[in-house]
């Protein structure tokens, strides 16, 4: 028919428009979504990017003056206050921003002038004053919010919890050997008493008062004594498991626990003249080396139950340390260089969080126990202070990556432990073991899920009759659209146990299932002809279903014979001892069979697509140049489909790293680096969902967590890539079939 | 059924000889009792309205027909003597002796090379100098040779689709068959690739028995020595190709190459 220039009516007007609608939204789609996931992207970045950011330092509030030699020099918690108390006895708060004294009384001491005062525990407002009698005093400052005409205003107020009554300390302290530690509802006092006696020259006293309460006078403590050869120069315990007697020359590690008679745990020869702080939490001694270095070093158990001090990888520094000083409440320590140059580093990764030029070696530090105000009073008394921006410095490529010596553990590991009880718990952030968890749950599923679906793909294919694929493709493509939450809670709560306890069984039927198949195939081969063509073509797989059933139920049934008879007692316990391999339930024999399963229908089906996609001409065309079909398969078929089982498997694979219910439920979580196929892991995905929740928001943790997910994000991103690339190249060679 | 017109030829003559043969598909008819004998080194077509039975015929002689699900064939066929039909045949030999080129081009997506050496390859011919030969030999007795010595490596989906056409004749001799079947081998190609084929199809008939299949009477008179006319599935006449076209013996013959159906 000719082509007319007729007037459009109005329905061919109507498909035009749409027709036009079409071409503007289809584009419009796709640059929505790819908006999305730029937005996706852009957004984990900007929640990861301030994990990079680095420390800065800003001078705050107004120079002020102080005494650099009175008793107790501090700030309180907030940072808000500098506090002092003077020789006299007398507690002053100026506050820091203004430099203006804001609160000053004389300490109810007795009449007896301090020597010495420091806060007791790692964050109360409890402090300690030991007397030039050698009585100990206590005192606490508190800072309630009053309102006054709905204006909220903090006070101070000065307590005396314990009552005025000052602590006389049996035996008497010699100089200022005196440490004290409080936790929970338990203070301990730690003192070095000198006497001439038998034993030796002088006694470690330790005193123990339970169930302490703010307000409540100090119940009678226990009291230990330990005699020692001599007396150590200084006591110091930051942490449950240690106190520390510095000699000078050594240090020795003491539990801190009480018993009628004890002894080092574990002694460190050391210079005398080495500068050394005992780190927050306790364990770690930060020591300067002579040649710049600052060794950590830790008490660690060894295999024979004996401790030893270890070292950690030491921190550089641009000079030698010439002295050393501990910071409350965070893992930091304050370092004097040779030069007199003075710089907070964060002991855990190095990073220099304040650097201040060189104002002499004498005068002291004050800090918040938040990490985020430091105070320099120089010798001459002159007070600054600086505010510290470092949320995450304590992070590091090492620390996420490499293997890091965490204090107290054995030896270097991977280790995410990202909570724990107690304010000094050190979190640990190796991603190694779940990027190696996440990486080999994808690939054990991938091992199983591999050749199932596509053998299957491949069958339904290419051999098996139309009719039995009409119903057998979308069955197997059903599978898919299960909850992956059923999936995760059958393999959990009824394939684990029972794998559990037939594992022999498990495993033979696993491995002789591939070797059972083609055994089949080939006695099938070996039947008479005239029997083999009553089998339609195509429907020979339900009829060999039936001897492999019989065949796999006979391994089963032999299985526990078998095992009784080759290992002994049982396959489990062989394995452990003849090889130390240990078993946990949900393992990755579990998760390969379980995920695997959930990405088989994935694969299986956008695999059986791309080979039912290529033309029958090519095979016929193998087929009458004498190929055999199988010849054809491969030669032909597989070739002409590789871009689009390529495909499959890299989707099957981008499922299988980001599956999160199925992983959740049967890995067991257990975030180790372990190749074993009969231990668990825990992936990216599984991580995420189990700690996002309790995360803090903008915490290290919770942008570590989002580091995760960016990685998450990388990985499926970059494989998919690679595999549209791969796939130009197939297409390109394969291509223009139709 | 003695009253078609057909011919014999001599047993030293005969290349396939196709005895009372029925094809049915699930049942339906597809071929009737179709009894002739294709000689040896000649070019015979078959001719007839579309859905008679053509490729169905053509397709028995190298068993492809196997492939169909619920094809039902009996008679007899021989090639030169041997029951083909029997079912302790092994098909790929039988294909290996019987080539076959089809209406649509199907170059596999593989070079120009590894399309020719496939047969060959399939046959467990590994050595690359040898192979070359033969490639070089097909691609010139395909006519093709020329066009493509300098490209042998490129994709054979780049060639046009007369050269494609060329490609799979030269794919089929390269095995060297004892018989060529063209299922409508240029109906899909434009009239100059058409010309090449047909002047191709008669350089090959001094080796080969060439059977092709045609709905083109024309095409027919041009390239063949004889030819079969099939109508609804029954062999109507079979004949000199001189002869059928200028003095058919069967009515409905003579219906068919004047015009009278479609
Ligand atoms: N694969 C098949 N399945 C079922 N019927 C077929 C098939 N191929 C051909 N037929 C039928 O067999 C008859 C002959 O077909 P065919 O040999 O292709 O004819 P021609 O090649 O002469 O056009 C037609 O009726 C056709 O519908
Ligand atoms: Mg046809």
């Amino acid at each position: 028919m000719a082509h007319t220039m007729m007037p459009k009516g109005g329905r061919d007007r109507r498909r035009q428009g749409l027709d036009r609608l079409a071409a503007r939204l289809i584009p419009l789609g796709g640059f929505g979504v790819l908006a999305a996931i730029s937005a996706i992207f852009l957004y984990l970045l900007w929640a990861t990017l301030p994990l990079l950011r680095e420390a800065s330092q800003t001078p705050f509030g107004a120079p002020g003056v102080a005494q650099s030699a009175a008793p107790l020099v501090t700030l309180d918690s907030r940072g808000d206050h500098l506090i002092q108390l003077d020789g006299a006895g007398r507690l002053t708060l100026k506050a820091l921003a203004s430099g203006e004294t804001v609160f000053s009384e004389a300490l109810a001491l007795g009449g007896a002038p301090p020597r010495r005062a420091w806060p007791v525990g790692e964050s109360g407002h409890l402090y300690a004053v030991l007397l030039e009698t050698g009585a100990v005093h206590f005192f606490a400052l508190e800072f309630p919010v009053r309102f006054s005409d709905g204006i909220a205003e903090r006070t101070i107020r000065l307590s005396y919890p314990f009552g005025r009554l000052p602590l006389v300390l049996p035996g008497g302290v010699s100089g200022d050997r005196l440490q004290s530690f409080w936790e929970e509802t338990q203070l301990t006092l730690a003192y070095v008493s000198e006497t001439e006696g038998p034993q030796g020259t002088a006694t470690l006293h330790l005193l123990a008062f339970d169930e302490v309460e703010l307000g409540l006078p100090l119940l009678p403590g226990r009291h230990y004594r330990y005699p020692l050869a001599a007396a150590p120069e200084r006591l110091a315990r930051r942490g449950q498991q240690w106190l520390f007697l510095d000699y000078g020359d050594r240090l020795e590690a003491w539990f801190a626990r009480f018993a009628d008679s004890a002894e080092p745990a574990a002694t460190l020869a050391l210079s005398p003249a080495t500068p050394r702080a005992l780190l927050f939490g306790g364990q770690t001694w930060i020591l300067g080396d002579s040649d710049g270095a600052l060794r950590r070093t830790f008490p660690v158990r060894d295999g024979a139950g004996q401790f030893r001090f270890e070292d950690a990888r030491p921190l550089a520094l641009p000079a030698a340390a010439q002295a050393l000083r501990a910071v409350p409440g965070q893992r930091r320590v304050l370092v004097t260089l040779a030069g007199g140059e003075h710089r907070l580093l964060e002991a855990t990764s190095g990073a220099t969080l304040l650097a201040l030029a060189a104002d002499g070696p004498q005068g002291r530090f004050a800090f918040n126990d938040r990490g985020t105000r430091v105070a320099r009073i120089a010798a001459d008394g002159a007070v600054r202070a600086w505010e510290i921006e470092a949320r995450h410095a304590e992070l590091s490529f090492h620390r996420l990556w490499e293997r890091v010596w965490y204090e107290g553990y054995p030896a270097p590991d991977f280790i995410w432990q990202s909570s724990g009880s107690g304010a000094d718990f050190e979190a640990k952030f190796s991603l190694t073991p779940l990027l190696f968890g996440t990486l080999k749950a994808a690939l054990v599923a991938m091992l199983f899920a591999t050749p199932l679906a596509l053998g299957s793909a491949i069958y339904t294919a290419y051999f098996m009759t139309p009719g039995l694929r009409g119903w057998i493709k979308p069955s197997i493509e059903l599978i898919a659209a299960m909850p992956t939450v059923i999936l995760g809670f059958l393999g959990a709560l009824w394939l684990a146990p029972l794998i559990e306890q037939h594992l022999f069984g498990t495993l033979i039927t696993l491995l002789a299932l591939p070797g059972l198949m083609l055994g089949l195939g080939w006695l099938w081969g070996l039947l008479p002809p005239a029997l083999r063509h009553r089998v339609p073509p195509g429907a020979h797989a339900l009829v060999l279903m039936l001897p492999l059933a019989g065949a796999l139920f006979a391994l089963q049934s032999l299985a526990p014979a078998l095992e009784s008879r080759v290992f002994e007692q049982s396959f489990r316990l062989w394995l452990d001892a003849r090889w130390g391999i240990s078993f946990e339930q949900r393992n990755a024999l579990i998760v390969g069979l379980v995920l695997g399963f959930a990405i088989t229908p994935t694969i299986f089906s956008i695999a059986e697509d791309a080979i039912v996609g290529v033309p029958d001409r090519l095979v016929h065309g193998a087929l009458a140049l004498g190929a055999s079909r199988w010849d054809a398969l491969k030669q032909i078929v597989l070739p002409a489909a590789s871009a689009g089982i390529l495909s499959a498997l890299m989707i099957g694979l981008g499922r299988a790293v980001g599956e999160t219910m199925i992983v959740l439920m049967v890995t067991g979580n257990t975030p180790y680096l372990s190749p074993s196929l009969f231990e668990g892991m825990r992936t990216f995905s599984a991580n995420i969902a189990i700690e996002l929740p309790e995360a803090e928001v903008n915490s290290t943790h919770y942008r570590v967590l989002f580091l995760t997910a960016l990685l998450l994000f990388a990985m499926t991103f970059l494989a998919n890539t690679a595999a549209e690339v791969v796939r130009g190249r197939l297409r390109k060679r394969y291509g223009a079939l139709a | 059924m003695t009253d078609i017109p057909t011919l014999t030829f001599d047993p030293a003559d005969t290349c396939l000889n196709v005895e009372q043969l029925s094809v049915s598909y699930d049942g339906k008819a597809a071929l009737r009792e179709v009894s002739l004998t294709v000689p040896r080194h000649r070019v015979t077509a078959f001719i007839g309205p579309s859905g008679c039975g053509k490729s169905t015929l053509l397709r028995s002689f190298n068993r492809m027909n196997d492939l169909i699900r619920g094809v039902e064939v009996t008679g007899h066929i021989q090639l030169f003597g041997e029951d083909i039909l029997a079912p302790e045949v092994d098909v790929t030999v039988l294909r290996r002796r019987i080539g076959m080129v089809f209406q649509q081009p199907n170059p596999f997506p593989m070079s120009v090379f590894d399309n020719v050496a496939y047969g060959l390859r399939l046959q467990g011919l590994s050595d690359q100098r040898a192979l070359e030969r033969e490639v070089e030999w097909a691609l010139r007795s395909a006519a093709l040779w020329d066009e493509v010595k300098d490209r042998l490596e490129a994709s054979a989906l780049t060639l046009s689709g007369g050269q494609q056409q060329r490609l799979v004749i030269a794919r089929a001799i390269a095995i060297r068959p004892e018989v060529l079947l063209l299922d409508e081998p240029a109906s899909a190609l434009d009239p100059i690739s058409t010309l090449k084929i047909e002047e191709l199809i008669g350089q090959l008939a001094e080796a080969y028995s060439i059977i092709v299949v045609t709905h083109n009477m024309q095409q027919a008179a041009r390239v063949s020595d004889y030819t079969a006319f099939l109508y609804l599935g029954e062999l109507v006449e079979f004949s000199a190709t001189d002869d059928l076209f200028t003095r058919p013996q069967a009515r409905q013959t003579e219906d068919y190459i004047t015009g009278r159906y479609g």
